[in-house]
């Protein structure tokens, strides 16, 4: 399964398709669901991710790339609109520069 | 006797609990009047109870979950609601003269208006969201909200007071839970956690009780008032996670007339129903996480299993599954198999009613409407003046 990100490079893709594996992972939901999501995704209005599932996704995201990881503080960062309109592209944005152990070297 | 002026949202899940502690002064001997639309109050309150007018005006629908949810709840209702009616319950507080003025945490305007008189004044929180504060993850979010109240009070020409918050009186917060619920939280004194306010609820529609089986489970599903097309998804998964257990119960599927049609013979599908005479009855409640509705099968030791969907749902839903006393699916994702498991679980794992009876057991001790009207007793009795202490500007530091 390799769903159509908005973005390029080919480590963008990959980190895509490792967060909607996760995204798989927390919500139970089949790959139609996940072949489209995007970059472009937000996930409060396109999702519909609630809060039960924000938590597993955070702990998710925290044993895969390591402590520098912290969705929850991530979160804590923002405001109303911003969490409103967090997208996909975002959280990639944040896991980029942070994460410590990239799945490919598993 | 005392005069207590009552200023609530025209909001079912606030007006019932709010005329419960009407009804309960009034029995001890005390006057109430309301400031609140006369089309939600009248009905609960009857003809002769003295009703100031808020008007009405058309909100934005509250259609939006999640933060989207809050946002529309904040901007949509609480905010233009408190600077549409603080002309009318400075009005009534002019001609009502009460001693004390009980404030749903929805309607900002009653606490406004007293605190500018100087009046004492009780917050009556009817849902689990205010009590908790459970954006306190999110500090922005929260310091968002609490700018709005600070706003209101500006503009209402209020002096800056740090301390002052109107969801939060410093004199008396009168919550429809009691900590079997909030677990940990540790509240001030001048906070009463007295539980579910059922009286004053006016008699039910008509129900064909004649339809009930005494042999079978009795499972009520209802989502509320919401939006119709996202609770008729949802019924329509509810449906088909009962359809196949027509031989061991019966449902009472709460949906507008041929919203669901040709359902099977034992889901019984009705556009109204008369909760609370209803509760005795029921073996488990399938809903959305509404206070009230959760407040009244609890009462009565019914366990639930909850799809929450905005504002304090994901909060109750959570108090109820951790207390025990229910289960907690995701609304907008839960399947139909799912559903079934987790209504057959609270019917057949006895631990589930035994947690919903403890809760309901606190909820019986804790007083209800009895002991919020003993309470704002005491505070029109209390000299003038005498605030309580408050430990923090923005309610308590629940854990």
């Amino acid at each position: 399964m390799t769903p159509k990100p908005a973005t390029t490079g080919s480590a963008d893709v990959r980190l895509l398709a490792e967060l909607v594996e996760m995204l798989l992972d927390v919500t139970g939901e089949d790959e139609g669901w996940a072949a489209r999501i995007t970059a472009a995704t937000r996930l409060e209005g396109d999702l519909q991710l609630e809060s039960v599932e924000l938590v597993a996704l955070g702990e998710l995201l925290r044993s895969r790339y390591g402590d520098r990881v912290d969705l929850p503080a991530f979160f804590a960062e923002l405001d109303i609109d911003q969490i409103i309109g967090l997208t996909i592209g975002d959280v990639l944005a944040y896991l980029a520069p942070r994460r410590q152990t990239p799945a490919h070297r598993e | 006797m005392s005069r207590f002026l009552l200023v609530i949202p025209p909001l079912a899940g606030h007006v019932n609990p709010a005329a419960g502690v009407g009804d309960a002064l009034a029995g001890r001997g005390h006057e109430v009047a309301w400031v609140c639309s006369e089309t939600f109050i009248r009905p609960l309150v009857g003809p002769r109870a003295t009703v100031y007018r808020t008007g009405t005006r058309l909100y934005r629908p509250l259609g939006d979950r999640g933060l989207a949810g809050l946002k529309s709840l904040w901007e949509g209702f609480i905010v233009p609601f408190a600077r549409f009616t603080l002309p009318a319950v400075d009005g009534a507080i002019e001609a009502y003269r009460p001693d004390v003025v009980v404030v749903d945490q929805h309607a900002l305007a009653g606490a406004i208006a007293a605190q500018r008189r100087g009046l004492r004044w009780a917050s009556l929180a009817p849902g689990s969201m205010e009590l908790t504060r459970p954006y306190r993850a999110l500090p922005k979010v929260d310091a968002w909200i609490s700018g709005h109240c600070v706003s209101l009070c500006a503009e209402a020409g209020l002096p800056r007071d740090e301390t002052f918050d109107p969801r939060f009186s410093p004199y008396l917060v009168l919550a429809c839970t009691t900590a079997a619920l909030t677990g940990g939280a540790a509240f001030p004194d001048h906070y009463a956690l007295v539980g579910p306010m059922l009286a004053g609820r006016a008699a039910g529609p008509d129900f064909p009780w004649d339809h009930l089986h005494p042999g079978r489970r009795l499972v009520l599903v209802t989502v509320g008032t919401l939006s119709a097309e996202i609770a008729m998804d949802f019924c329509t998964r509810a449906v088909e996670a009962l359809q196949p257990l027509g031989d061991r119960l019966q449902a009472i599927l709460v949906a507008p007339d041929g919203a669901l049609p040709d359902p099977p013979p034992h889901i019984l599908v009705m556009p109204q129903v008369p909760l609370l005479e209803l509760m005795p009855h029921l073996d488990a409640v399938v809903c959305h996480g509404g206070m009230n509705t959760v407040g009244e099968a609890l009462a009565h030791g019914v366990p639930l299993v909850i799809a929450p969907i905005r504002h304090d749902q994901p909060v109750t839903a959570a108090q109820v599954a951790e207390a025990g006393a229910g289960i907690r699916v995701r609304f907008a994702r839960v399947t139909a198999a799912q559903l079934r498991t987790a209504v057959t679980a609270v019917l057949d794992d006895t631990a589930y009613r035994s947690a919903a009876r403890r809760v309901g057991d606190s909820f019986a001790a804790a007083g209800g409407a009895a002991a919020a009207a003993e309470r704002l007793e005491q505070l029109a009795r209390s000299p003038a003046g005498q605030k309580r202490p408050v430990s923090s500007p923005m309610g308590p530091s629940a854990r």
